[in-house]
């Protein structure tokens, strides 16, 4: 299935949408709306507002996140901003600072 | 396969040669070559002028506008100067193109929006271009610019005669004689230049 | 997992991308695309912008200039609105161009001259 990768070499600063399982090494600065799945790898680093139904957060998110399924920050994950999703995991040794809205 | 007209390597020709078949150019030729069958430009070649055919095929050098109903092709030692306008285009590593290039005759656009209709006099990158509305390779030249002589470049194949140069595509035109004489003149024989 | 850079057949990315290393683009990129590296344009791809790169191989619908430092290659299927800048440049003749190619030519003065050209 075809996939979106950034590698941790590459900036894009704007906005990505579409429905390729998106993940992220590099750095994204705008908006993110992926319909399946976002992750942001450990060595990523997302200044960005994120909306999908899955959103994994190995690196570092700075920006407001919405899922409509779940929400996973993993251990060594840093995000800062609200978080919006019916299930929300936050691994310990996890970073995470905002608001949680787990209600529709 | 047609016959073909050489201009040898070595001449000089200043003025517009027509041929109605394959055309070698491997001289120098200043002046518009027109065919309507292939132009071939080998390495040695040299033309300052237009070049208009179905096929331009280049191994030296173009100074001056290309259009071919159907390929141009550049090879790893041909360089163009000027525009290109053709079906195809191809351009093989090595070759040198210095110009505006549009082939394939229609617009590129990423995202769809609706076609332009066609104007002659746009150079914008979105112009449509398509090979019919090339004209005819082989063409009388234009009153005003008969100013040079003119040679047409006979079949090699069939002997020499003396035909005046309007009875061989009907154009119904008249054009200058040189030397007043009526005869069609073989391109091979030609050392002509002239200086500018 | 690095030196990995693909956009996928469903993505749209709006903005400008920079980096380094390889990059297949198979979606749709509306912006530049800076890379010190190898640019791969599939024949699907539909990219708006400006591309510069060390070498870019087209295979997608291009809106924009193309230039590279190293060589462009435009596929069969290409096709580019805008300018190609580059050393080496190739084109297959199932490829589409409407712009200006800029290179460097060297045109021999004298008609004798011609056969001593390298």
């Amino acid at each position: 299935m075809a996939e979106t990768i950034i590698g941790n070499n590459i900036t894009i600063e704007g906005d990505i949408t579409g429905s390729d399982p998106l993940t992220i090494h590099g750095t994204v600065r705008g908006s993110l709306q992926i319909d399946d799945l976002v992750t942001i790898a450990a060595s990523g680093h997302a200044e960005a507002d994120i909306e999908s139904a899955t959103i994994e957060v190995a690196g570092v998110v700075e920006g407001n996140v919405t899922a409509s399924d779940k929400i996973d920050i993993k251990a060594g994950g840093r995000l800062i901003g609200d978080v919006r999703a019916p299930r929300v995991l936050i691994a310990d040794g996890a970073s995470f600072k905002g608001n949680i809205n787990m209600q529709d | 396969m047609a016959s073909t007209s050489v201009i040898s390597s070595g001449q000089i020709i200043d003025g517009v040669v027509q041929a109605g078949e394959d055309l070698i150019v491997d001289g120098r030729v200043v002046g518009r070559v027109e065919s309507s069958h292939s132009v071939l430009i080998t390495a040695d070649g040299i033309v300052e002028a237009s070049v208009r055919a179905r096929e331009v095929t280049v191994h030296g050098v173009i100074i001056g506008d290309v259009v071919a109903t159907d390929d141009v092709i550049v090879t790893a030692s041909g360089q163009v100067q000027g525009e290109i306008r053709a079906k195809r285009l191809t351009l093989e590593a090595g070759g040198r193109i210095c110009g505006m290039v549009v082939t394939g005759g229609e617009p590129v656009s990423a995202t769809p929006r609706p076609r332009r209709h066609q104007s002659t006099h746009a150079r914008a990158k979105t112009a449509t271009w398509s090979p019919a509305d090339l004209p005819l390779p082989v063409e009388p030249p234009m009153a005003d610019e008969v100013e040079r002589p003119q040679i047409s470049a006979p079949r090699r194949k069939k002997a020499t005669r003396k035909t005046s140069p309007r009875g061989r595509q009907g154009r119904g035109r008249a054009t200058p004689k040189r030397s007043g004489a009526n005869e069609v003149v073989e391109v091979e024989e030609i050392v002509e230049s002239s200086s500018d | 997992m690095e030196g990995a850079n693909v956009i996928g057949a469903d993505t749209l990315i709006q903005g400008a991308i920079q980096g380094r290393g390889s990059l297949l683009v198979a979606g749709r990129v509306r912006g530049s695309i800076t890379l010190e590296g190898e640019l791969e344009t599939a024949a699907g791809a539909e990219i708006e912008g400006e591309v510069s790169v060390d070498v870019g191989r087209i295979s997608g619908r291009h809106q924009g200039n193309v230039r590279a430092t190293s060589e462009v290659i435009l596929n069969a299927g290409a096709s580019v609105s805008g300018d190609l800048e580059a050393p080496i440049i190739r084109i297959s003749p199932e490829a589409t161009l409407c712009g200006h190619i800029q290179m460097n030519l060297e045109i021999p003065r004298n008609p004798g001259s011609a056969g001593r050209r390298r």
